[in-house]
């Protein structure tokens, strides 16, 4: 029998720090227990928690007004603390707004792309690399992006049925280049 | 043992040492979990989560005697409707002027194994876990351990008494979340009341929907173990204006897409992750034609399959 052991402790700073090191995953599994059953008992942090989720639905298009969800959704957490199950966590950088930020880094993709030989074979040989910065992998900004999207919603589509858009976002790619 | 031990722990809190079931356990509960669907009327709501995303959808689900019907509906982002019945399945998008589309697959959460699930035992050792409650319902923790390096684990929350699932994390080799599925609020049916439900009807058949396909201009001469096709149809894609194969290899869990189309002046050939790796894909020319292999599954698996692509004797 083993038993988790945490040695980390919750965060004590202001709602805006540890609403944003739960959001971020930084918070261990006791942790953001505690963090999720805080959450409806603190009006501030329960007003973090909807601002941050609204701001992530605004950044990926989603507008729709999910306020009357959350409010339910915190009554659920309330009573049903692991609903969401935590992400790995990792240690604490804590810093307020780093949720924000990270999703705004969600939509500010870096590609990675790699020039190399073509290959009738398939096997990309790697030869230099540079850097594309977009700020939106939507149509018109980048060519890689838009070849790729319409593949990765039929698969998502066939796989989950309930994603509206793509949920992948790829972040890392290796071109081989045109075919000569 | 300690990588069971850690996505148990990861996921779900509890951490207890368990021995994976010994395979004839293992199937009864996988048969149990895959027939739920088909049992029990449920309606309820439930978050998607996949990175820093979530998404919230409403599902519903009956069983008459023509087999069980689903709808979702999703409660956030762009309006979507899916309804699922005797096999067939579409997705209604937009407002008052809906467009609908048919869809080529009709499984989502909570049902997520295949008929033949006791079949997943040979590629997946299962281990029982603690008990968990989610949405107010006393679940038991089961843990999906790949037995190789071509796909992800999960971590299910069942519902003793009717199998379904109430909760479901995909995990990585290390036994990250990936992405996760779990119930807020749901209601199940357990009784004969649900076979009772009157059929639903589908909209009318759709123009460009995806049609079976006959023969292709490559083929896959290996596949990860396990992996099987099941579906291989000609359809659209979206915002392309061109119609593509689209194949689909699945072990029962995991599914990989594989785009056959015909070589574009400007393609290129691309490999990429993205941003948890949970998703991999690649792409590669196979004499005249394009293809794009794409699935929620290990790179080797995506890297194998895209190797076995070979032109068709045909």
């Amino acid at each position: 029998m083993v038993s988790m052991k945490h040695t980390q402790t919750m965060p004590s700073q202001d709602a805006d720090a540890w609403v944003s090191a739960l959001l971020n995953g930084e918070l261990d599994d006791s942790e953001a227990k505690r963090a999720f059953s805080r959450i409806p008992g603190e009006a501030e942090a329960a007003t973090r928690w909807a601002e941050y989720n609204l701001v992530s639905d605004a950044l990926h298009g989603d507008a729709a007004d999910t306020r009357a969800f959350m409010a339910r959704f915190r009554d659920t957490l309330e009573a049903e603390p692991t609903v969401l199950a935590p992400m790995v966590a990792r240690k604490a950088q804590t810093a307020p707004y780093l949720w924000t930020a990270a999703a705004a880094a969600m939509a500010a993709i870096t590609w990675t792309v790699w020039t190399a030989a073509p290959s009738d074979t398939g096997s990309d040989r790697m030869v230099s690399a540079q850097t594309v910065a977009a700020n939106d992998p939507r149509p018109g900004v980048d060519p890689v992006a838009n070849q790729l999207e319409p593949y990765l919603a039929a698969h998502q589509d066939y796989a989950y049925a309930v994603v509206s858009v793509p949920e992948m976002v790829i972040e890392k790619v290796s071109l081989a280049g045109p075919n000569q | 043992m300690m990588r069971a031990l850690m996505l148990l722990g990861l996921c779900c809190g509890t951490v207890q040492a368990a021995e994976p079931l010994p395979a004839t356990d293992a199937a009864v509960w996988l048969q149990n979990i895959a027939e739920a669907p088909n049992r029990y009327a449920y309606q309820g709501i439930f978050v998607l989560q996949k990175g820093d995303r979530m998404q919230t959808l409403q599902v519903s689900n009956r069983v008459s005697a023509q087999g069980k019907e689903s709808r979702l509906v999703g409660m956030d982002g762009e309006q979507r409707e899916v309804r699922c019945t005797r096999g067939e399945s579409v997705s209604i998008v937009g407002g008052p002027s809906p467009k609908q589309e048919r869809r080529i697959g009709s499984r989502h959460f909570p049902d997520l194994l295949p008929a033949d699930a006791a079949r997943m035992t040979t590629w997946y050792d299962l281990r029982l876990g603690g008990m968990e409650r989610v949405a107010g319902i006393e679940c038991q923790t089961l843990t999906l351990e790949p037995k190789d390096q071509y796909r992800w684990g999960h971590v299910l929350c069942i519902d003793k008494e009717s199998y379904l699932p109430l909760k479901a994390v995909l995990v990585d080799q290390r036994g990250r979340p990936l992405m996760q599925y779990s119930f807020a609020e749901v209601q199940i049916a357990k009784g004969a009341a649900a076979a009772r439900a009157r059929p639903a009807s589908l909209p009318a058949p759709l123009q460009d929907a995806p049609r079976a396909l006959n023969g292709s201009a490559v083929e896959v001469r290996q596949l990860p173990p396990g992996f099987s096709r099941v579906i291989a149809v000609k359809r659209p894609l979206a915002n392309q204006g061109i119609e593509v194969e689209h194949w689909v290899f699945s072990d029962g869990l995991m599914h990989i897409s594989m785009f056959v189309e015909p070589l574009a002046r400007n393609n290129v050939t691309v490999r990429g992750a993205s941003q948890r790796g949970m998703t991999n894909l690649r792409t590669l020319r196979v004499g005249q034609n394009q293809i794009t292999v794409v699935g929620d599954a290990p790179p080797a698996a995506i890297d194998l399959i895209a190797r076995s692509i070979g032109a068709s004797a045909l």
